[in-house]
């Protein structure tokens, strides 16, 4: 009975953990370059009570063993890298990456990567994310600049004072990764690198596997909320079957706990 | 005293069930899991001592207790498909139909139905749990951007086939469980390859555990316990009443 209780716990933890994933993706509905995550459970090791095969006393073989599970775990939260839809924004400096691949920013002293391409020039003319990291490799040289334009392929373009002709002024390079789903979701949409995600790979926009360049788009956020309030209900359902069952075997322990 | 052995091995057979069914809740949202089943009415019926039993109980009293439950109790693994569900993820697949993935564990070959693959850092495919897929000819290694599981099982990679999904058949009876939705085979069973087994990629088939069966069938556990608590408790009281009718001494 014990065995009852303690799976039912694994099955109220799991599905907590689940509406935490949920509400954060929800959370997160409008935040561009967001990517959403998604709760993978696992079940846990079997208890063999009885043997297929053994013999019972009486002589004869069973036909079946009997195999009780424990219970159930999340074993991981994968991000999900589906692309998000491309919302127009008209502004030259919002940038939408269509296919794999990352920016790559420099964020406190270390390399992250996103996919929010809302940039800005900074005051010393380099581009910038909204949170004023600088992108690594870094685009410099843009104060004052004006009629800039970002190619698909990731050219920065613009006429620096006192010229008449647009000229090529850095070039922004994607980092893809062999398990985008390893990275490690900093805030801020930012990720980082680990061990499960591999080492970045720098592209040029549009060769080996990277995706291109949109300029005036920003990609939104991937959460889809239909997806999202249904497992939700899921989750809550099933968080209250398994609160159930701790009832019904508390219940029984209890009528035990009364017999003389 | 029989009815006392009865109603607790019958009390036992209960708290096996209430086992099974708070596994099966617990993973109602764990894809490719599939709901373990305990063989219960049949162990129910045999927990009444027979006439053969009861005569072997007077030749032979203490085999009694023995001969109740275990013999026909058995539990087995419910294949039926589970529902198909869309999760975008590129290297998540479903296997529609009958079929099995083989994965490669410390252990040795296993199989499951969960298809919630991810990549490895040197670009294996694996499971969750890191142990890698096999395909068709070996482990399927990706590198160069996001593959394409197509309905046959070729993973495609920027246009180019770097392997294809390997799909066994196996007998259900010749299955044991293990912890992450795996499968080992017993011994001496055989495993038939399902190449024309089709795939959904981008979803996962989510658990089979049907709520409502489940719930029933704690309910009627629960009631099953009670009567059963109800015997023992009669049982007892008839004890006591013949202790002091014909005891003390």
């Amino acid at each position: 009975m014990l065995n009852a209780l303690y799976s039912a716990a694994t099955g109220m933890e799991a599905q907590q953990l689940r509406i935490s994933v949920i509400s954060n993706n929800l959370a997160n509905m409008s935040t561009s370059g967001f990517k959403q995550s998604r709760a993978v459970f696992q079940d846990l090791i079997y208890q063999t009570q009885q043997q297929a095969g053994a013999t019972t006393t009486a002589g004869e073989q069973l036909p079946s063993g009997i195999q009780v599970g424990t219970g159930v775990k999340v074993v991981s939260t994968p991000v999900i890298f589906s692309q998000g839809i491309m919302e127009q924004t008209a502004r030259d400096l919002d940038i939408a990456i269509e296919g794999d691949g990352f920016l790559g920013v420099s964020a406190n002293g270390q390399t992250a990567y996103t996919r929010a391409g809302s940039l800005s020039v900074s005051a010393t003319g380099s581009l910038v994310t909204q949170q004023g990291y600088e992108l690594n490799p870094p685009v410099s040289g843009l104060a004052g600049v004006s009629g800039l334009t970002i190619t698909s392929d990731g050219a920065v373009n613009g006429i620096t004072p006192g010229q008449t002709t647009a000229t090529t002024l850095g070039n922004l390079s994607l980092s893809t990764f062999a398990n985008p789903s390893g990275l490690s979701a900093k805030g801020s949409n930012l990720f980082m690198e680990t061990a499960a995600s591999g080492t970045p790979t720098s592209n040029t926009p549009g060769q080996s596997g990277a995706g291109t360049i949109r300029q005036g788009f920003l990609e939104s956020s991937n959460v889809n909320i239909a997806d999202e309030l249904i497992k939700m209900i899921l989750a809550q359902r099933s968080f209250e079957m398994n609160s159930k069952v701790v009832k019904t075997a508390d219940e029984m322990m209890g009528s035990m706990n009364q017999l003389r | 005293m029989s009815s006392v052995y009865t109603s607790v091995s019958g009390q036992d057979a209960v708290f096996k069930q209430m086992q099974v069914i708070a596994n099966n809740l617990a993973n109602m949202s764990t894809s490719g899991f599939k709901a373990e089943r305990l063989k219960f009415e049949q162990a129910l019926s045999s927990s009444r001592p027979t006439e053969s039993s009861l005569k072997k109980e007077i030749a032979e009293p203490s085999s009694m207790q023995t001969s109740f439950y275990a013999k026909t109790a058995g539990s087995y693994t419910d294949f039926t498909q589970g529902a198909i569900e869309t999760t975008h993820d590129p290297l998540n697949v479903a296997l529609q139909g009958d079929g099995l993935f083989a994965v490669a564990t410390a252990d040795g070959e296993r199989y499951t139905r969960a298809g919630e693959f991810k990549l490895a850092t040197d670009g294996r495919l694996v499971t969750p749990q890191g142990f890698p897929v096999q395909g068709s000819g070996g482990e399927i290694v990706v590198s160069g951007g996001t593959p394409n599981i197509l309905e046959d099982g070729t993973v495609m990679v920027a246009g180019a086939s770097v392997g294809k999904i390997r799909v066994v058949k196996i007998d259900p009876s010749e299955l044991t469980r293990e912890a992450a939705q795996l499968f080992k085979l017993k011994d001496g069973a055989s495993v038939a390859e399902a190449p024309e087994t089709r795939m959904v990629s981008g979803a996962v088939e989510s658990s089979n555990v049907n709520a409502t069966r489940e719930l029933t069938d704690m309910i009627m556990a629960s009631r099953a316990f009670d009567s059963l608590q109800k015997t023992r408790e009669s049982d007892s009281k008839m004890s006591k009443a013949r202790a002091e009718a014909f005891g003390k001494g």
